[in-house]
């Protein structure tokens, strides 16, 4: 059934995230264009009122996890780590049999390793719970087919996207930086940010940045064999700091006199309380008040539509292999039966926004974009291992935003012929992504007897003492490691759920094998040495690395008589990947599909590789140049 | 003493004035927070961002007089100024030299509050002085413009700036409010500045709301021509995407009768917009003007203490900033936090010897 208006868009797009924000942006500004976001989620963040009841759901939750804040709507319903859990029967990939699958959570996980990435679905997307950071990719991320043999090459240069990237730091995200603090292997500042600054300067760095840095800066550390000289880089944040020049800070949304600068809450994951940290809800809420839904666009204003609550079921194609419309259905309420029969709108050219998983599961249903049969295929994330312990000194967790810093001296060099390439995260959040901590270092103690006067001065000398680091690896792409659908595994509205399957490679696990080396040289130059037979670790002695992987942990693997924990990083990409032929890519390097011309993918999905940077930057100057490439493609119609 | 009847006659009047403009901008926002932070968390949502919304730019415009006062040679100082008290009051307390201006009292959000909050920023200035008292704060800041006029040429600011540079406050120094901070220069940007405090707080005149067009330097000196004539709700500022505010007085009428004005109203008329629903019982009872010295010998004489060290700490960082140390501003910010946490633990704690009111902050300066 076609919508009653039966409305031409110029462009209808799938996904109120950043992707689709980005891209009806760029668009939008141009002027004179209608533009539909359909977005499958609610849009209560975009209240300011409303948006404080999504900040008290963080506080009153018992576990913080990303999607604590935001509700699961059986309507857009989202995967959660709390469903997180080791999949013991390891089934054929090819096979899929159900009865091995674990299908508790949203996922449908057939192993053998749980995919244990999340994302949010509800307007603003992921960024509503996003960290921020905002790393480029280095230019020798883009050849490592070509420089290291693994993985692909991608169809452009970190050249081609670098203007992409500087209009995705100052127009769309607002990045707080200083180019002359980024220090990656290989690179001179010169000639990887020519003469462009960051739109605001750097957010300082934590205390205990300043402590590492101290202890570590310039001394030179050996692993594997090589020497690597030991060097902090203060991390790119979409976060709102002091502005450079004549930029103005954008801050929350319908409160434009909150979140002008960070205040340093340190829970960025999963709620900024002031939306000092950039969300697509600011980029979604410009485009509501510059160029408002309405029938006829001027010149100098377009007019963009922004339904929420309107789900993508089905992409329809016609006989000429050109997409003639997307269906949705509505809902009223996060429970409710579908309010409606299906609609169907139609514009001139269509995006799907709607993540890699969710992009890629929307392809499937509808029997599109998969002539290369590479839909779904190629799942990646940055895989990675936490290490943790009690600093000789206070450090003082949890002032400051999650992570104000980085070691990116791992990023590149020969080693990734060999294994990933990763970076290391350092968190200002004590033990809570480690341990659940402070919570479980309260319990522990009262387990053990502590109690009245030695309890409080306990907590007094350990919690100040926790740190901790993520390893982050670079994970290839490989067509076993994938998401598709089953008719069996449905949800409320009779879509198709998202089944996955998900393996570690060795090329990671010795990834982690070198990462925990070169965390274990740091400990060493911190004077921090692993627990003693004799320590009762229950009394928390200091300074101890307290890192353990359990057998019994989701994501406990093996590699060469070692085992490490892995998480996810909430870096889905790959599924749609971008190329230069057709058989081996879904999009072409204008991230147009392959297989209909009026149908463009946009987000994480169209990366080839992943590098080790966090991929939301990335994803967003691919958006740039989509809405450009759009634009153009409009006028050469008219 | 500062006195109406004569115009100020000499740099070191001026400079007398403009250290008691700082004191009266940093004045009202002790009772603003009072009002603000015993508002119960999660209630009164518009009224507590209306509040939060006028008490950021009663620090704008304090650094503004402070940038003023510096750009003329002045150094800002909580010492008392002349024969006169210290710029920093002590509760409750009145402005002698202006008499629209109340009482000022540190009390809960309530009607009487909001009275007093609106006769400060009262408008109404028919009268340049009452006997010896300026009539309000415009009328005050016209004085401060006309001797600024008279006293202060080109040599007067070029001589501040050599001897004492690197202490005025700039753009990047004020954030999340409206109005910005404007670099104090020469007379022109004088002007600029205090004419920002006296429509951010009063209100633009109609006939400048007419003339989209007018410069900020023109609109200052316009501004500060009296006599008035209609004033419009509407302080010219707007925020990101074209958000428009209106005066402090407007904005503490609203939250009075519960009705939002609408922007091309004027002073005078009855608020014709949406209504503005007010739950004047979601309030800490707070114990009205709370000293510490009245809870010696109790538990709560600590906590009050430690409130009112962290507000001396903060006025004597802020002052600091005046005075060149570019370090007291992260200083002084982290101190509003402190404050802050520190004024809603008192307004959560019952009163000794009064079960049915709370503690709460007792802004209590301390001295240098």
């Amino acid at each position: 059934m076609t919508d009653e208006l039966d409305e031409l868009y110029d462009v209808v797009i799938v996904g109120g995230g950043i992707a689709g924000a980005t891209v009806a942006k760029t668009i939008a500004d141009t002027g004179g264009k209608r533009i539909l976001i359909l977005e499958a989620g609610r849009a209560t963040g975009m209240s300011a009122d409303k948006y404080g009841s999504l900040v008290e759901a963080f506080q009153t939750s018992l576990a913080k996890v990303p999607n604590a804040p935001y509700s699961n709507n059986p309507n857009a319903p989202q995967p959660d780590v709390l469903d997180i859990k080791q999949i013991v029967n390891q089934p054929d990939p090819d096979e899929l049999p159900r009865s091995r699958i674990d299908d508790s959570g949203y996922f449908a996980q057939s192993g053998p390793l749980p995919f244990q990435s999340d994302y949010t679905r509800a307007l603003g997307g992921t960024t509503l719970h996003w960290l921020g950071t905002c790393l480029r990719m280095l230019p020798n991320d883009f050849h490592i087919r070509t420089l290291y043999g693994q993985g692909v090459d991608w169809p452009m240069t970190y050249e081609d996207l670098r203007p992409y990237y500087e209009r995705a730091e100052t127009h769309i995200i607002g990045v707080a930086g200083s180019t002359t603090d980024q220090h990656y292997p290989g690179i001179d500042d010169l000639t990887y940010f020519g003469d462009y600054e960051y739109p605001m300067h750097r957010v300082p760095p934590s205390y205990l940045d300043q402590v590492l840095a101290d202890r570590l800066d310039g001394r030179t550390i050996s692993v594997q064999g090589d020497q690597y000289k030991v060097q902090m880089s203060n991390s790119p944040a979409g976060r709102n700091s002091e502005p450079r020049s004549r930029y103005q800070p954008v801050g929350a949304p319908g409160n434009p006199q909150m979140g002008e600068r960070c205040e340093g809450n340190a829970n960025c994951i999963p709620i900024c309380p002031v939306q000092a940290k950039y969300s697509a809800l600011k980029t979604l809420y410009e485009l509501m008040r510059l160029h408002p839904g309405t029938k006829s666009p001027t010149a100098s204003r377009s007019s963009v539509t922004i339904i929420s609550q309107a789900v993508a079921t089905r992409i329809e194609i016609d006989e000429h292999r050109r997409v003639s419309g997307i269906t949705y259905q509505t809902y009223e309420a996060e429970g409710a039966e579908p309010s409606s029969l299906p609609l169907t709108v139609r514009g001139k050219r269509y995006v799907l926004a709607a993540n890699a998983i969710e992009n890629a599961t929307l392809l499937l249903a509808s029997g599109a974009a998969n002539s290369s049969g590479l839909v779904g295929r190629n799942l990646m994330d940055h895989p990675l291992i936490l290490t943790w312990g009690l600093m000789p000194v206070p450090v003082w967790g949890f002032r400051g935003p999650l992570s104000t810093s980085g070691l990116e001296m791992f990023r590149d060099g020969a080693f990734r012929s060999r294994n990933s390439a990763f970076r290391i995260e350092i968190g200002n959040e004590g033990w809570s992504f480690a341990a659940d901590a402070p919570t479980s270092t309260v319990k522990t103690l009262i387990d053990n007897g502590v109690f009245g006067r030695e309890l409080r001065s306990t907590i007094g000398r350990v919690i100040p003492r926790q740190f901790r680091l993520a390893l982050e690896m670079e994970q290839l792409p490989e067509v076993t490691n994938f998401v598709t659908i089953d008719g069996a595994y449905r949800n409320q509205l009779g879509g198709f759920r998202p089944v996955i399957h998900y393996d570690l490679p060795d090329y990671v696990r010795e990834g982690f094998a070198m990462a925990k080396e070169a965390s274990d040289a740091m400990y060493a130059l911190l004077g921090i040495p692993p627990l003693l037979p004799t320590d009762d670790p229950k009394e928390f002695p200091y300074p101890r690395e307290y890192t353990e992987y359990r057998s019994t942990d989701p994501g406990y693997v093996m590699y060469e008589n070692k085992g490490f924990s892995f998480q996810g990083a909430g870096h889905l990409a790959g599924t749609h990947r971008m190329g230069m032929a057709s058989n081996t890519s879904v999009v072409n390097p204008q991230q147009r599909t392959w297989d209909h011309d009026n149908l463009y993918l946009a987000g994480c999905g169209n990366m080839p590789t992943v590098g080790t940077s966090n991929p939301t930057l990335t994803m967003t100057a691919l958006s740039v140049w989509l809405g450009d490439t759009i634009v153009d493609d409009l006028a050469a119609m008219s | 003493m500062i006195t109406a009847t004569q115009p100020i006659a000499n740099l070191d009047d001026l400079h007398d004035h403009l250290q008691y403009a700082i004191g009266i901008e940093l004045t009202t926002i002790p009772a603003y927070l009072c009002a603000l932070y015993s508002i119960d968390p999660g209630t009164n949502t518009a009224a507590y961002e209306v509040i939060q919304s006028v008490v950021l730019e009663e620090m704008l415009h304090m650094g503004l007089a402070a940038n003023v006062l510096n750009a003329i040679g002045g150094v800002p100082s909580t010492d008392p100024v002349g024969d006169g008290p210290s710029p920093v009051p002590s509760y409750p307390t009145s402005v002698p030299f202006i008499s629209r201006i109340p009482t000022i009292h540190l009390q809960a959000f309530s009607p009487q509050a909001i009275d007093e909050f609106i006769a400060i920023e009262s408008p109404d200035s028919a009268e340049a002085h009452v006997g010896e008292q300026y009539g309000s704060i415009g009328a005050f800041y016209t004085a401060i413009e006309s001797g600024l006029h008279r006293l202060c040429s080109p040599g007067v600011f070029e001589a501040a700036r050599s001897i004492r540079p690197g202490c005025q406050l700039t753009s990047g120094d004020y954030y999340g409010g409206a109005g910005r901070m404007i670099e104090v220069l020469d007379l022109e940007s004088a002007l600029e500045a205090l004419a920002m405090i006296v429509r951010e707080g009063e209100g633009v005149p109609a006939a400048i709301l007419e003339e989209k067009a007018v410069e900020h330097a023109i609109e200052g000196a316009a501004m500060l021509a009296r006599p008035q004539t209609k004033l419009g709700v509407d302080d010219r500022d707007t925020l990101r995407f074209g958000w428009k505010m209106y005066s402090h007085y407007a904005r503490f009428l609203q939250l009075r009768t519960e009705r939002y004005f609408l922007p091309n109203q004027f002073i005078g008329d009855d608020p014709a917009g949406d209504v503005l629903p007010i739950d004047w019982r979601s309030v800490r009872p707070m114990t009205p003007n709370p000293k510490a010295d009245s809870f010696l010998d109790t538990w709560a004489h600590q906590p009050m203490v430690a409130c009112n060290e962290t507000y001396t700490s903060l006025v004597n960082a802020v002052y600091q900033t005046f005075n060149g140390n570019s370090r007291a501003m992260g200083e002084a910010v982290e101190a509003m936090y402190e404050l802050k946490y520190l004024s809603l633990s008192l307004l959560n704690m019952p009163a000794p010897g009064d079960r049915l009111r709370t503690l709460g902050p007792g802004f209590e300066y301390l001295g240098r």
